[in-house]
């Protein structure tokens, strides 16, 4: 009696902690979008982007990331979502599809209406791609882009 | 009484008796034993125990029965032989297999969860298809560590 119900508490363990497959994955892909103004100066990272910036670092040389925005979506096949971004500018994120692993996004970044800025990606899912270079108050805009689905 | 380095030697005797000494020893010990009345002696008694066993032992196998001895060994071989079945159930018997086993199959299936979830990232994060603006330069980088897709591009406007 006691092995049967040590056996089905593992069982039932096992199954609680096994991750959901890609077949439970919906059709709909959420999306979040930071903003992050890095500059050189006094030294400080937001306790928030810490895991960000923890490899950022490898290929930045900034001292100082500040996140000013945090914007979530969820986007459907063929949707758009805006985010509005510092200086004028607006991030436009499209949906293209999803294939295997990773979803395919059109972002289009604009400024005061005209578009500065477009891909076309594929990014793997619970990934992050980062767009970077407009300047602002002294320093540079990231915009750190994670899709989940 | 001539004397020789094999004088009332017990262990040379008992190797003389059984022929266990090499050919140049035996002759030298079975010269000294037809001058020694106590190796003699000695050497009487170990025959008169061994022809004693040895009577002992030809009378049991005279009354043995064969027959029915190999009937018995041939019973217990038989015995021995039971099925795959049985073998497998008595392996199983011993219920305290059970839960290192169920433990084990848990850890294995746990484990596989765990490098299905954190495995390595293949290839980049991002795939870039096109790349259209109005700056003079893009960079494209990619982090050493988890491979995160960096676009990097000069905003001139």
């Amino acid at each position: 009696m006691l092995v049967k119900r040590l056996m089905s508490l593992l069982l039932f363990a096992a199954l609680m902690w096994a991750p959901a497959g890609p077949v439970m994955a919906g059709p709909r892909v959420s999306i979040v979008v930071k903003t992050i103004l890095a500059s050189q100066g006094s030294k400080f990272i937001d306790p928030n982007l810490s895991a960000v910036i923890k490899e950022l670092q490898s290929v930045f040389r900034y001292s100082s990331y500040r996140l000013l925005n945090q914007n979530s979506m969820n986007l459907g096949m063929g949707e758009k979502g805006t985010v509005l971004l510092p200086g004028n500018r607006v991030l436009r994120i499209m949906l293209l599809g999803i294939a295997g692993k990773r979803v395919q996004l059109r972002l289009a970044i604009f400024k005061k209406k005209k578009k500065i800025f477009q891909t076309v990606t594929q990014l793997l899912n619970k990934n992050s791609i980062i767009v970077g270079g407009p300047r602002h108050r002294g320093g540079y805009l990231l915009f750190n882009i994670f899709t989940s689905f | 009484m001539k004397k020789t380095s094999h004088q009332c030697n017990t262990d040379l005797l008992n190797r003389f008796f059984d022929h266990e000494l090499d050919p140049d020893e035996q002759a030298r010990f079975s010269r000294h034993v037809k001058e020694c009345p106590s190796c003699q002696e000695a050497l009487k008694d170990n025959q008169s125990i061994s022809d004693l066993f040895k009577a002992c032992v030809d009378e049991k196998i005279f009354r043995a029965d064969l027959d029915n001895l190999e009937e018995g060994v041939l019973d217990l071989i038989g015995q021995k032989k039971y099925s795959l079945w049985l073998r497998l159930k008595d392996l199983f018997r011993p219920r305290k297999f059970l839960i290192p086993a169920a433990a084990i199959i848990t850890m294995l299936v746990l484990s596989f969860s765990i490098i299905r979830q954190h495995g390595p990232i293949p290839g980049p994060s991002a795939i870039i298809n096109s790349f259209e603006g109005n700056g003079s330069y893009v960079m494209l980088l990619e982090t050493p560590k988890s491979h995160q897709t960096v676009i990097w591009f000069n905003e001139t406007f």
